[in-house]
Protein backbone atom coordinates (compact mmCIF):
# COMPACT_ATOMS: atom_id res chain seq x y z
CA UNK A 1 0.00 0.00 0.00
CA UNK A 2 1.54 3.43 -1.20
CA UNK A 3 1.86 5.48 2.07
CA UNK A 4 0.39 9.08 1.98
CA UNK A 5 3.20 11.98 2.91
CA UNK A 6 1.30 12.77 5.74
CA UNK A 7 1.51 9.01 7.07
CA UNK A 8 5.26 8.69 6.68
CA UNK A 9 6.60 12.55 7.49
CA UNK A 10 7.08 12.53 11.30
CA UNK A 11 6.74 15.48 13.13
CA UNK A 12 10.10 16.30 14.08
CA UNK A 13 13.51 15.79 12.56
CA UNK A 14 17.07 15.80 13.64
CA UNK A 15 19.06 18.90 13.31
CA UNK A 16 21.08 17.57 10.51
CA UNK A 17 17.79 16.89 8.66
CA UNK A 18 16.45 20.17 9.58
CA UNK A 19 19.95 21.73 7.97
CA UNK A 20 19.40 19.86 4.85
CA UNK A 21 15.94 21.33 4.62
CA UNK A 22 16.82 24.63 5.20
CA UNK A 23 20.80 24.54 3.55
CA UNK A 24 22.27 25.80 6.32
CA UNK A 25 25.41 24.12 8.78
CA UNK A 26 24.25 22.29 11.53
CA UNK A 27 25.93 24.74 13.77
CA UNK A 28 23.15 27.39 12.94
CA UNK A 29 20.52 24.88 13.44
CA UNK A 30 21.46 24.65 16.80
CA UNK A 31 21.70 28.53 17.12
CA UNK A 32 18.30 28.67 15.86
CA UNK A 33 16.43 26.55 18.29
CA UNK A 34 18.92 28.25 21.21
CA UNK A 35 17.12 32.11 19.75
CA UNK A 36 13.64 30.31 19.59
CA UNK A 37 13.69 30.50 15.94
CA UNK A 38 12.93 26.66 16.18
CA UNK A 39 10.78 24.91 17.68
CA UNK A 40 12.34 21.67 19.57
CA UNK A 41 13.16 19.47 22.47
CA UNK A 42 15.82 17.11 23.81
CA UNK A 43 15.57 13.17 23.40
CA UNK A 44 16.87 11.74 26.52
CA UNK A 45 20.34 11.38 24.85
CA UNK A 46 20.38 14.58 24.50
CA UNK A 47 19.89 15.27 20.65
CA UNK A 48 17.28 17.95 19.44
CA UNK A 49 14.20 16.92 17.68
CA UNK A 50 13.12 19.78 16.31
CA UNK A 51 9.41 20.46 14.75
CA UNK A 52 8.78 20.23 11.28
CA UNK A 53 5.70 22.68 11.29
CA UNK A 54 8.52 25.43 12.70
CA UNK A 55 11.34 24.70 10.20
CA UNK A 56 8.42 25.15 7.15
CA UNK A 57 7.33 28.18 9.10
CA UNK A 58 10.59 28.96 8.94
CA UNK A 59 11.41 28.68 5.41
CA UNK A 60 8.27 30.21 4.25
CA UNK A 61 8.90 33.93 6.06
CA UNK A 62 12.76 33.57 5.01
CA UNK A 63 11.09 33.81 1.27
CA UNK A 64 8.80 36.34 2.15
CA UNK A 65 12.01 38.22 3.36
CA UNK A 66 10.90 38.75 7.29
CA UNK A 67 13.99 36.63 8.75
CA UNK A 68 17.82 37.23 9.36
CA UNK A 69 19.66 36.13 6.38
CA UNK A 70 21.59 32.64 7.51
CA UNK A 71 24.91 34.06 7.56
CA UNK A 72 23.56 36.30 10.56
CA UNK A 73 22.50 33.49 12.20
CA UNK A 74 26.23 32.47 13.16
CA UNK A 75 26.93 35.65 14.75
CA UNK A 76 25.56 34.89 18.47
CA UNK A 77 24.74 32.63 20.37
CA UNK A 78 22.58 33.08 23.55
CA UNK A 79 19.30 32.02 24.12
CA UNK A 80 16.70 34.31 23.36
CA UNK A 81 16.56 37.32 25.50
CA UNK A 82 13.12 37.62 27.20
CA UNK A 83 12.93 41.30 28.67
CA UNK A 84 15.53 41.62 30.87
CA UNK A 85 18.19 43.17 28.19
CA UNK A 86 19.86 41.33 25.35
CA UNK A 87 23.31 40.81 24.04
CA UNK A 88 24.18 43.99 21.39
CA UNK A 89 25.71 43.26 18.16
CA UNK A 90 28.78 44.92 18.88
CA UNK A 91 29.49 43.02 21.54
CA UNK A 92 28.98 39.78 19.76
CA UNK A 93 31.34 40.90 16.95
CA UNK A 94 33.73 42.89 18.79
CA UNK A 95 36.87 41.04 18.92
CA UNK A 96 37.94 42.92 21.97
CA UNK A 97 35.14 42.01 24.30
CA UNK A 98 35.40 39.73 27.22
CA UNK A 99 34.23 36.22 26.65
CA UNK A 100 32.03 34.17 28.94
CA UNK A 101 31.70 30.67 28.07
CA UNK A 102 28.52 28.76 29.37
CA UNK A 103 28.65 25.34 29.73
CA UNK A 104 24.75 23.87 30.60
CA UNK A 105 22.83 21.41 29.94
CA UNK A 106 19.24 23.02 31.03
CA UNK A 107 17.35 25.81 28.66
CA UNK A 108 15.74 26.79 31.98
CA UNK A 109 19.20 27.59 33.42
CA UNK A 110 20.93 28.91 30.00
CA UNK A 111 18.21 31.26 29.62
CA UNK A 112 18.62 32.67 33.37
CA UNK A 113 22.24 32.47 33.38
CA UNK A 114 22.34 33.94 29.94
CA UNK A 115 19.60 36.64 31.51
CA UNK A 116 22.21 37.62 34.58
CA UNK A 117 25.35 37.60 32.18
CA UNK A 118 23.69 39.64 29.55
CA UNK A 119 22.52 42.50 32.78
CA UNK A 120 25.64 42.39 34.56
CA UNK A 121 28.33 42.58 31.94
CA UNK A 122 26.42 43.55 29.19
CA UNK A 123 29.72 43.99 27.28
CA UNK A 124 30.63 40.26 27.67
CA UNK A 125 30.27 37.96 24.67
CA UNK A 126 28.03 34.96 25.38
CA UNK A 127 28.34 31.51 24.30
CA UNK A 128 26.59 28.66 25.28
CA UNK A 129 27.75 25.10 24.87
CA UNK A 130 24.98 22.24 25.95
CA UNK A 131 26.88 19.65 27.08
CA UNK A 132 31.01 18.41 28.67
CA UNK A 133 32.34 17.84 26.00
CA UNK A 134 31.23 20.25 23.27
CA UNK A 135 32.12 22.51 25.83
CA UNK A 136 35.63 21.75 26.45
CA UNK A 137 35.99 22.49 22.32
CA UNK A 138 34.12 25.70 22.47
CA UNK A 139 37.07 26.50 25.70
CA UNK A 140 39.60 25.36 23.37
CA UNK A 141 38.82 27.48 20.62
CA UNK A 142 37.33 30.82 22.19
CA UNK A 143 40.09 30.83 25.29
CA UNK A 144 36.67 33.15 27.45
CA UNK A 145 37.69 34.96 30.76
CA UNK A 146 34.94 33.37 32.29
CA UNK A 147 34.24 29.25 31.97
CA UNK A 148 30.55 28.96 33.81
CA UNK A 149 30.52 26.00 34.19
CA UNK A 150 27.00 22.99 35.05
CA UNK A 151 29.16 20.05 36.90
CA UNK A 152 26.43 17.84 36.41
CA UNK A 153 26.39 17.16 32.48
CA UNK A 154 25.96 14.46 30.08
CA UNK A 155 28.39 12.95 28.34
CA UNK A 156 31.14 13.64 31.21
CA UNK A 157 31.88 13.56 34.64
CA UNK A 158 31.93 16.67 36.25
CA UNK A 159 35.34 16.16 37.80
CA UNK A 160 36.96 15.31 35.20
CA UNK A 161 35.96 18.64 33.08
CA UNK A 162 36.58 20.76 35.63
CA UNK A 163 40.06 19.28 36.39
CA UNK A 164 40.90 19.42 32.45
CA UNK A 165 39.77 22.69 32.62
CA UNK A 166 41.83 23.79 35.59
CA UNK A 167 44.78 21.76 34.63
CA UNK A 168 45.21 22.94 30.51
CA UNK A 169 47.62 25.71 30.00
CA UNK A 170 45.32 26.85 27.05
CA UNK A 171 42.92 28.18 30.21
CA UNK A 172 45.02 29.87 32.30
CA UNK A 173 43.91 33.05 31.41
CA UNK A 174 40.18 31.83 31.96
CA UNK A 175 38.04 32.09 35.63
CA UNK A 176 36.14 29.68 36.15
CA UNK A 177 33.00 29.72 38.42
CA UNK A 178 30.80 26.41 38.59
CA UNK A 179 27.09 26.47 38.98
CA UNK A 180 24.87 23.43 40.49
CA UNK A 181 21.97 22.10 41.70
CA UNK A 182 23.80 19.50 43.74
CA UNK A 183 23.54 20.26 47.40
CA UNK A 184 26.49 19.74 49.94
CA UNK A 185 26.15 15.77 50.85
CA UNK A 186 26.35 15.66 46.63
CA UNK A 187 28.57 17.70 45.72
CA UNK A 188 31.23 15.70 48.45
CA UNK A 189 32.57 13.71 45.83
CA UNK A 190 32.87 16.96 43.53
CA UNK A 191 35.40 18.38 46.78
CA UNK A 192 38.83 17.91 45.61
CA UNK A 193 38.32 19.19 41.98
CA UNK A 194 36.36 22.26 43.09
CA UNK A 195 38.92 23.30 45.40
CA UNK A 196 39.50 27.08 44.98
CA UNK A 197 36.87 27.65 42.58
CA UNK A 198 33.40 29.54 43.79
CA UNK A 199 30.81 27.44 43.70
CA UNK A 200 27.25 28.63 43.57
CA UNK A 201 23.84 26.62 43.78
CA UNK A 202 21.37 27.49 41.36
CA UNK A 203 18.44 28.86 43.64
CA UNK A 204 21.38 31.41 44.94
CA UNK A 205 22.70 32.28 41.05
CA UNK A 206 20.39 36.10 41.20
CA UNK A 207 21.88 37.36 44.24
CA UNK A 208 25.62 35.12 44.48
CA UNK A 209 26.18 35.11 40.75
CA UNK A 210 26.81 38.85 39.45
CA UNK A 211 29.45 40.04 41.83
CA UNK A 212 31.95 36.50 41.04
CA UNK A 213 31.17 37.46 37.21
CA UNK A 214 32.33 41.26 38.27
CA UNK A 215 35.22 39.76 40.21
CA UNK A 216 36.47 36.79 37.53
CA UNK A 217 36.40 40.00 34.84
CA UNK A 218 38.67 42.37 37.12
CA UNK A 219 40.85 39.47 37.64
CA UNK A 220 41.36 37.94 34.41
CA UNK A 221 44.19 38.42 32.63
CA UNK A 222 44.18 39.50 29.35
CA UNK A 223 45.18 36.46 26.74
CA UNK A 224 48.06 39.18 25.07
CA UNK A 225 49.30 39.84 28.42
CA UNK A 226 51.61 36.36 28.80
CA UNK A 227 52.09 35.59 32.63
CA UNK A 228 52.98 32.47 34.35
CA UNK A 229 51.61 31.02 37.56
CA UNK A 230 47.77 31.99 36.49
CA UNK A 231 45.46 29.19 36.99
CA UNK A 232 41.59 28.33 36.22
CA UNK A 233 40.02 29.07 39.51
CA UNK A 234 38.84 31.53 42.07
CA UNK B 1 2.20 43.26 37.24
CA UNK B 2 0.45 41.05 40.15
CA UNK B 3 2.05 37.98 41.35
CA UNK B 4 0.20 35.32 42.89
CA UNK B 5 1.29 34.98 46.96
CA UNK B 6 3.78 31.88 46.06
CA UNK B 7 5.17 33.13 43.37
CA UNK B 8 5.67 36.92 45.02
CA UNK B 9 7.40 34.68 47.82
CA UNK B 10 10.24 33.28 45.47
CA UNK B 11 10.42 36.12 43.47
CA UNK B 12 12.00 37.69 46.89
CA UNK B 13 13.24 34.41 48.13
CA UNK B 14 15.07 33.52 44.91
CA UNK B 15 14.84 36.68 42.62
CA UNK B 16 15.42 39.72 45.30
CA UNK B 17 12.17 40.96 44.30
CA UNK B 18 13.37 41.03 40.46
CA UNK B 19 9.73 40.73 39.70
CA UNK B 20 10.75 41.69 35.61
CA UNK B 21 13.16 39.09 35.84
CA UNK B 22 11.08 36.30 37.52
CA UNK B 23 8.80 36.53 35.07
CA UNK B 24 11.01 36.59 32.40
CA UNK B 25 12.48 33.19 33.83
CA UNK B 26 8.99 31.85 34.52
CA UNK B 27 7.76 32.59 31.14
CA UNK B 28 10.38 31.11 29.23
CA UNK B 29 10.10 27.53 31.35
CA UNK B 30 6.61 27.74 31.16
CA UNK B 31 7.49 27.14 27.26
CA UNK B 32 9.68 24.31 27.97
CA UNK B 33 7.72 22.54 30.59
CA UNK B 34 5.71 20.23 27.86
CA UNK B 35 8.94 18.85 26.16
CA UNK B 36 10.38 18.30 29.63
CA UNK B 37 7.35 16.35 30.22
CA UNK B 38 7.50 14.53 26.61
CA UNK B 39 11.43 14.19 27.47
CA UNK B 40 10.68 12.73 30.33
CA UNK B 41 8.09 10.02 29.32
CA UNK B 42 10.97 9.15 26.80
CA UNK B 43 13.63 8.33 29.42
CA UNK B 44 11.49 6.17 31.46
CA UNK B 45 10.09 4.33 28.90
CA UNK B 46 13.34 3.71 27.81
CA UNK B 47 14.61 3.02 31.22
CA UNK B 48 17.31 5.64 30.62
CA UNK B 49 17.69 6.16 34.26
CA UNK B 50 21.13 8.56 33.49
CA UNK B 51 18.77 10.90 31.19
CA UNK B 52 16.22 10.96 33.72
CA UNK B 53 17.78 11.78 36.72
CA UNK B 54 19.45 14.92 34.66
CA UNK B 55 16.06 15.67 33.66
CA UNK B 56 14.39 15.73 37.23
CA UNK B 57 17.77 16.73 38.95
CA UNK B 58 16.99 19.93 37.12
CA UNK B 59 13.55 20.60 37.32
CA UNK B 60 13.80 20.12 41.50
CA UNK B 61 15.28 23.97 41.17
CA UNK B 62 13.45 25.08 38.62
CA UNK B 63 10.10 24.27 39.93
CA UNK B 64 11.52 25.63 43.73
CA UNK B 65 12.58 28.90 42.39
CA UNK B 66 9.21 29.84 40.67
CA UNK B 67 7.71 28.34 43.80
CA UNK B 68 6.31 25.32 43.29
CA UNK B 69 7.59 23.40 46.35
CA UNK B 70 5.56 20.30 46.11
CA UNK B 71 6.14 19.76 42.14
CA UNK B 72 9.99 20.51 43.82
CA UNK B 73 9.91 17.65 46.33
CA UNK B 74 8.25 15.06 43.98
CA UNK B 75 10.94 15.79 41.43
CA UNK B 76 13.30 15.37 44.56
CA UNK B 77 11.70 12.24 45.16
CA UNK B 78 12.32 11.40 41.47
CA UNK B 79 15.93 11.59 41.64
CA UNK B 80 16.23 9.95 44.30
CA UNK B 81 14.56 6.84 42.92
CA UNK B 82 16.31 7.26 39.47
CA UNK B 83 19.47 6.38 41.46
CA UNK B 84 18.23 3.29 42.30
CA UNK B 85 17.11 2.56 38.89
CA UNK B 86 14.43 1.10 39.73
CA UNK B 87 11.35 1.63 37.08
CA UNK B 88 8.14 1.25 39.67
CA UNK B 89 8.56 4.09 41.73
CA UNK B 90 9.48 6.24 38.90
CA UNK B 91 6.32 4.58 36.78
CA UNK B 92 4.57 5.69 40.40
CA UNK B 93 5.45 9.04 40.89
CA UNK B 94 6.15 10.30 37.20
CA UNK B 95 2.89 11.07 35.95
CA UNK B 96 2.28 13.59 39.10
CA UNK B 97 5.07 15.42 37.94
CA UNK B 98 4.48 15.32 33.95
CA UNK B 99 0.64 16.47 35.23
CA UNK B 100 2.18 19.58 36.93
CA UNK B 101 4.54 20.35 34.04
CA UNK B 102 1.95 20.47 31.77
CA UNK B 103 -0.45 22.10 33.74
CA UNK B 104 2.28 25.06 33.88
CA UNK B 105 2.93 24.89 30.36
CA UNK B 106 -0.76 26.27 29.50
CA UNK B 107 -0.58 28.96 31.82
Amino acid sequence: MTQTATETTPAHCSTLEAAKLLGMAVRSIQLMVDRGELQAWKTPGGHRRISRVSVERWLVKQRAGLEESPADVHSQRVPPARGSGSMSRSAASNPASPTVLLIEDSLHYQHLLGMLVREHLPQARLEVADDGIAGLAMAGRLEPNILLVDILLPGIDGAALITSLRSHPQFRHSRLIVVTSLDEAQLAPYRFALQGVPVVHKTEVVRQLPPLLLAALADAPAPAAESTGVQVGS
Amino acid sequence: MSLSPQAQLACERYFGGNVAMFTSYRDGCRERFAADALAGDAALAAQAWVEFKLLVHSLKTVLRMLGHDAASELAAQLETEAVQADKAPLQALWPGLRGTLNELARG
